[in-house]
This record gives structure tokens, C-alpha cells and sequence, in this order.
């Protein structure tokens, strides 16, 4: 089975909904992209306040947690939109409404 | 009483912090902007309802990253304040021990209050380094009380897992009395609310019109309050 990546935007045969696999690979990739750097970035010294310093270091910690969790979301929806662009080519472009339907299920 | 002019926390540990915070917040900023455009990916790019929910975690992991980025540039201001205000505690204090390796006595980060044999000139000089360093205890707890509040206002989680001090009441607890000499006071506008010392460390001179008499002062060799 081999589908060829049709120039975006476009409609592959068959499927129920309009899809752009070179444009969604790239997003793919800028997503995970954007999680790495993010996550990098999030390593952030402890700063020293004096007599709050123990209070700071908790909304330090407290701040990378979260980002580190936001970094790892952007990373999972790039994940998903390569899983679904791939699900996508390997249908051969034959993806219902049933299909799309648990496709979406990928985001959530 | 001695003076103690030691204080905590390191301007250039806060600085530090907040560049990280400030390189942060262009990250995530990115981040955000990146998600906007695909939250409205148009449908001709990817329609259906993986469309539909592709666009809708894009919305919402943006708005998680919003959050970070907020946090990320109100800590990152909040500290580069709190860092120019221990900066300027920082240097009453050192200017306080300067004077006090001069005129008084310094141990360590103290000064002693002068003993029985100090002149009157001592005397006056110990008020008004004790009245300066005073001063600068208060911006000290006026800082804290603004930090402790920035950790509260640019929490990313629940605040009550920081488990801050009650800064509503910090901020209104009673302020330390007025500086003994609080007429020293008379130079340049400066935030801060600390007595300067240059006058005094490069004149060598305390002049008589700038420290304050003390409020009653027991004399036990003459007077004819005294009992």
C-alpha cells in the first residue's frame, strides 16, 4: 500500500473530510519542536530572596510542573497529528465519518 | 542596643532567576503564538471531526501555556524589583559599617552600641547609622511583603500549595519606630526610604543640624531631671 502525499491542500480519494498531510507533518514536527524547546527552557534556578527563599523555591517548582506538563502537551499533539496524518495514508485515503470519529479521539 | 546590618538573599541569584524566567516567557510566548494559528487551521487543511478537535487541544494547550507565560514574566519582573530593592538595602547596610569601621566598632556584620567612653560624637554617629539601618529594615520587610505578594498573584497552580504567610497582614503589621535621625534625610529623591550615608562618610563630619537630639536621654552625672 502506498499513498503518495497529494500537494497541499488537498482531498485524498475517498475520505469523507479534507486533509493536508505535508502541512499537518510540518505541524507535527513544529509542535514537538516547541515542546523540547519549551521544556529546555524550563529550567529555572532557584533564586535567593532571603527569608522568602523557601516560599520562592515552591513557586519556582511550582511554575516548571506546570510547564514541563504544558511542554509534554504540545509534544502529545504532535504525536497525535503525525499518528493521524500516518492512520490517514495507510487507509489509503478511505476514512469514514466512523473513522474520523476515532481519529479524534487522538486529541483528547 | 547593637545594630545588626547582615542581610539575607543575593540580588544576583534573583537576577539570575529572572533572565531564566525572562528566556522562558519568549519560549512559551512562541509556543502560544504557534498554537493560535493552528487552534484556526483552516478546514480546507484538515477538516472532519479530527479537524474539529485537533483545533480545540490546540486552544487549550495554548491556554495552559498563557498561563505559564504570565507567571513566567510578572516572576521574572516581581524579581529583577525585589533585586534593585536588596541592592539598595544592600548598600545602607555596607555604608552603615563603613562608618561604623571608622567611628565605632564592627564586629563582623554588627555594631555594638558605643560603650561608656565613647564621645558625643560617637553617640551621634551611632544614632544616625542606627536610624539609616532602621530604615532599610523597613524597605527589607516592604520587599518581602511585595515578593510574597507576586508569588501569590502570578501562581500557576493553587496558591494554597504555596502555603504563603498571610501577606494582607504582613503588609500591615505595625511599622518599626520613626528613625532616631529621620532629618538626615534630606538628599536626592531615591525610592528608597533608607537614610544616605555619603555625606556623612566623605565629609568625616556629622553635622549638628542633621542629627536629631535624642527624645530624653538620663544623665546621671548632672541635670536636675534626673532623679
Amino acid at each position: 500500500m502506498s499513498v503518495s502525499a497529494p500537494a497541499a491542500p488537498s482531498t485524498l480519494p475517498g475520505m469523507t473530510y479534507t486533509i493536508d498531510p505535508a502541512l499537518l507533518e510540518q505541524s507535527s514536527r513544529d509542535l514537538i519542536r516547541h515542546g523540547l524547546d519549551v521544556d529546555e527552557a524550563a529550567r529555572i534556578p532557584f533564586p535567593d530572596t532571603g527569608s522568602t527563599a523557601g516560599y520562592s523555591k515552591d513557586a519556582v517548582e511550582q511554575l516548571t510542573s506546570h510547564v514541563a506538563s504544558t511542554a509534554d502537551s504540545l509534544s502529545d499533539v504532535g504525536a497525535a497529528v503525525e499518528r493521524v496524518v500516518a492512520v490517514a495514508r495507510l487507509t489509503d485515503g478511505e476514512v469514514g465519518e466512523l473513522f474520523d470519529l476515532s481519529l479524534a479521539g487522538a486529541f483528547r | 542596643m547593637s545594630i545588626d546590618t547582615a542581610v539575607d538573599g543575593d540580588p544576583g541569584s534573583c537576577r539570575r532567576t529572572a533572565r531564566a524566567l525572562h528566556d522562558l516567557h519568549g519560549r512559551l510566548a512562541e509556543a502560544r503564538s504557534y498554537l493560535d494559528g493552528q487552534a484556526h487551521l483552516a478546514a480546507a487543511h484538515f477538516d472532519g471531526l479530527s479537524g474539529d478537535a485537533y483545533r480545540a487541544r490546540c486552544a487549550a494547550v495554548g491556554d495552559a501555556v498563557d498561563a505559564a507565560a504570565d507567571s513566567s514574566r510578572g516572576l521574572a519582573r516581581a524579581l529583577n524589583d525585589h533585586a534593585d530593592g536588596l541592592e539598595e538595602v544592600l548598600v545602607v547596610m555596607a555604608d552603615a559599617r563603613e562608618v561604623a569601621r571608622r567611628e565605632l566598632v564592627l564586629h563582623g556584620h554588627t555594631i555594638p552600641t558605643p560603650g561608656g567612653y565613647a564621645t558625643d560624637r560617637q553617640g551621634d554617629v551611632y544614632r544616625t547609622v542606627a536610624a539609616s539601618v532602621q530604615a532599610a529594615r523597613r524597605d527589607e520587610a516592604r520587599l518581602r511583603d511585595a515578593w510574597l505578594s507576586a508569588l501569590a498573584r502570578y501562581a500557576v497552580g493553587p496558591v494554597e500549595d504555596l502555603c504563603l504567610p498571610d501577606v494582607t497582614t504582613a503588609s500591615t503589621r505595625p511599622a518599626p519606630p520613626e528613625p532616631v535621625a529621620s532629618k538626615v534625610d534630606a538628599g536626592a529623591p531615591r525610592t528608597s526610604t533608607a537614610v544616605p550615608f555619603a555625606p556623612l562618610v566623605s565629609t568625616n563630619v556629622v553635622s549638628s543640624t542633621t542629627v536629631a537630639p535624642p527624645d530624653s536621654v538620663w544623665v546621671p552625672w548632672g541635670g536636675g531631671d534626673a532623679a
